[in-house]
């Protein structure tokens, strides 16, 4: 046991203190008193140590080799750390007792430290009840046996691997994320990066030599680098922050896309740029797609309006031409036809007249997204007048009855209204059983919509509902939404007339104007159908 | 009693042709003459000063000089303000009825497409009392749309 520094202090003390003549047997007393003391002085000190000391002697078998050590002392501290007592273990075999001290390692180099006198370092690792306790050790050779040290290092090896988690992870994590970052120097030029700096710029692992701002600037794409290094020389001496996009040639000669974000940061008498680098090249091959894309859709676009200007000037032109042409043959010859050339004549004059509404249709199905029309305060009941006035000749005709509520004040275009209305009620008068006079009503409520009433597609808010509903042939309900497309026709158009697109229309004006419609029916029972229109806002 | 004169410009031959045929079927007692676009229209007038049309019927898609600048044309010159227009064109777009209203037209007529209806709305303007409805015109007032 290491005790011998101990005894030399108390004895200078005794020599000071006392004197030097005296009857030997008080002497020894004293002598033995003292040690006592420095004994106890002793243990208290190792005891209160931050380590734990034991002292071990070797035990040999009959071929004079080591086959375990006696643990001859071990200080309080073991009891804290491994919740072992003390006095269960002095006297015990050191191996016999703690199997461990094979396995990490220990009984090696305690036995090395016996033959040769060496001072050894080394740290093991035990399991106490299942938990893991790192250890800072040293073996030192005193007298016939040795002094083994031992340091808990458990929380610093946990930080340390707390640490290479992180690493880990972060190593991971930029991997995952195509980043890398960098923190840049700027008094002595060095650059520290992370690994994946080097995995973006096509290496495995990163280079032997501490890399230098230009070893890294040279896979910067030649058009770019001018630029590049312009503001890294810029922003050095304003210290804004580094946020730039440029091309990248890797080892392996691929181009890539990589986007740097850095700030510059005060250190002591120095600064440091620390920011993140970025692969983007997906994204930036996405946006060139969809830029592509959109130019093919503006194209597609102005292509159509071009159509629209065909249709509306050069394709209504001719035709009003043979439509002209027409009415004067008619009026010329019809006397001088025969029944069946006047048939044909006829079935023309209704051609044209068909393809000329559905020109215009066309038109106005193509024209109702047209920011030029702004909505304005309009009231319906005058619109329903406007278009009654307009219905007029049919109404009489088939002596049809029209009954509506008051109707409110919206906020819309009016001409289009009008063309709602008088879509809707034009049908409602065209698809009619024969010998059925006509009947419609249109209702108006409001209504809310919110969490407890909701309506498909309708945003909450208030908004006017307008049912229309009629006494016609009705449709089979599986069509309700079906008779809104674009040339949806269900009947025959020598059955009724139309053109395909009047419901479309609708549909088109009432989403224009941010409501709904929808249709329901029960065949033969007549048709409703209803319009949501967002309430005047107050 | 002296005949209407009128005068059509429209470089559509075949509409002149209906034009004047239609006419004729309307009101014998009028006299037409024919331009076929807003340069000659304008040269036309200014010979013509002594001896002006009662009706102008002004076609907009022209080459040369298209109706629209004829029109403005024709109202820059004070001996001409008060001369009666009526706009014929296939363009029955609501920008195009509006802009000639504002350059000074007095009435907006869409061509039709059949021969009847023609007849009727050139009925509909010539047996019109202009010198009773140019006082109307003057108050920028009286917009006619047929």
């Amino acid at each position: 046991m290491g005790l011998g520094l101990r005894r030399d202090f108390v004895g200078k003390k005794k020599n000071q203190n006392y004197p030097a003549i005296m009857p030997e047997r008080i002497a020894l007393r004293n002598r033995i008193s003292e040690l006592e003391v420095t004994k106890m002085f002793n243990e208290k000190l190792l005891d209160s140590s931050n380590n734990v000391i034991a002292y071990l002697e070797p035990l040999y078998n009959e071929k004079d080799q080591i086959e375990d050590f006696v643990v001859k002392y071990v200080n309080k501290r073991i009891e804290e750390i491994a919740e072992l007592q003390v006095k269960d273990m002095i006297g015990m075999r050191w191996l016999e007792y703690d199997p461990q001290n094979v396995k990490n390692g220990a009984f090696e180099n305690a036995k090395k430290c016996l033959a040769t006198g060496q001072t050894i370092d080394y740290t093991p690792k035990y399991e106490f009840d299942g938990r893991e306790v790192w250890f800072s050790a040293r073996f030192v050779k005193l007298e016939d046996g040795i002094v083994h040290f031992l340091k808990d290092i458990s929380k610093e090896k946990q930080y340390e691997r707390q640490l290479e988690i992180q690493n880990k992870l972060l190593l991971e994590a930029e991997h995952v994320a195509s980043t890398g970052s960098f923190r840049w120097d700027l008094k002595n030029g060095t650059l520290n990066l992370s690994e994946n700096v080097y995995k973006l710029l096509g290496y495995e692992e990163p280079f032997a030599t501490n890399p230098t701002l230009d070893s890294i600037l040279r896979f910067v794409h030649e058009k770019d680098i001018v630029w590049v290094r312009d503001i890294l020389s810029k922003t050095k001496d304003t210290k804004e922050r580094v946020d730039i996009t440029f091309k990248v040639v890797t080892r392996t000669n691929e181009l890539k896309y990589i986007n740097t974000i850095g700030e510059y940061y005060p250190s002591k008498n120095n600064w440091h740029l620390v920011g993140v680098f970025k692969d983007v090249t997906k994204q930036i091959e996405h946006q060139a797609i969809l830029q592509a894309k959109n130019a093919e859709l503006k194209k597609i676009n102005s292509d159509l309006e071009a159509f629209n200007r065909i249709a509306s000037h050069d394709l209504q032109e001719p035709l009003r031409k043979i439509q002209m042409f027409i009415s004067r043959l008619h009026e010329e010859e019809k006397n001088r036809l025969g029944l069946k050339s006047q048939n044909y004549l006829d079935k023309i004059i209704s051609s044209t007249e068909r393809m000329r509404n559905l020109i215009s249709n066309l038109l106005s199905y193509s024209k109702i997204e047209d920011l030029e029309d702004r909505p304005t305060k309009i009231d319906l009941n005058e619109i329903l007048n406007d278009v009654l006035e307009d219905l007029g000749e049919r109404i009489c005709e088939t002596n049809a009855s029209i009954k509506a509520d008051k109707l409110p004040e919206i906020n819309g275009v009016q001409f289009q209204m009008e063309q709602l209305f008088s879509n809707l009620i034009g049908n409602s008068l065209k698809y009619m059983a024969a010998e059925t006079v006509p009947v419609v009503a249109i209702k108006h409520s409001s209504i809310t919509v919110d969490a407890l009433n909701q309506i498909p597609k309708l945003t909450a808010g208030t908004y006017h509902k307008l049912e229309f509903i009629d006494n016609g042939i009705g449709f089979d309900d599986q069509y309700g939404e079906k008779i809104f497309e674009i040339f949806q026709r269900l009947h025959g158009k020598n059955e009724y007339s139309g053109t395909g697109l009047g419901l479309a229309i609708c549909k088109k004006i009432v989403e224009a104007h941010n409501g709904i419609i929808t249709a329901t029916s029960k065949n033969t029972e007549g048709a409703v159908f209803t319009v949501y229109l967002p309430s005047l806002s107050k | 009693m002296n005949k209407m004169k009128i005068l059509l410009v429209d470089d559509d031959e075949d509409d002149r042709e209906f034009f004047a045929d239609a006419l004729v079927g309307v009101d014998l007692n009028t006299q037409l003459q024919q331009l076929d676009n807003g340069k000659s229209c304008l040269d036309y007038l200014r010979q013509q000063m002594e001896n002006l049309p009662n009706l102008i019927f002004l076609d907009l898609n022209m080459p040369i000089m298209n109706g629209f600048e004829c029109l403005a044309e024709i109202r820059k010159n004070p001996l001409l303000k008060d001369l009666p227009i009526a706009i014929y064109s296939t363009s029955s777009s609501d920008k195009d009825i509006e802009r000639t209203f504002l350059s000074g037209a007095n009435i907006y007529i869409k061509k039709p497409s059949s021969f009847e209806d023609l007849k009727k709305s050139l009925t509909q303007v010539i047996k019109m009392n202009w010198a009773y409805h140019m006082d109307d015109f003057k108050k920028e007032n009286f917009l006619l749309r047929i």
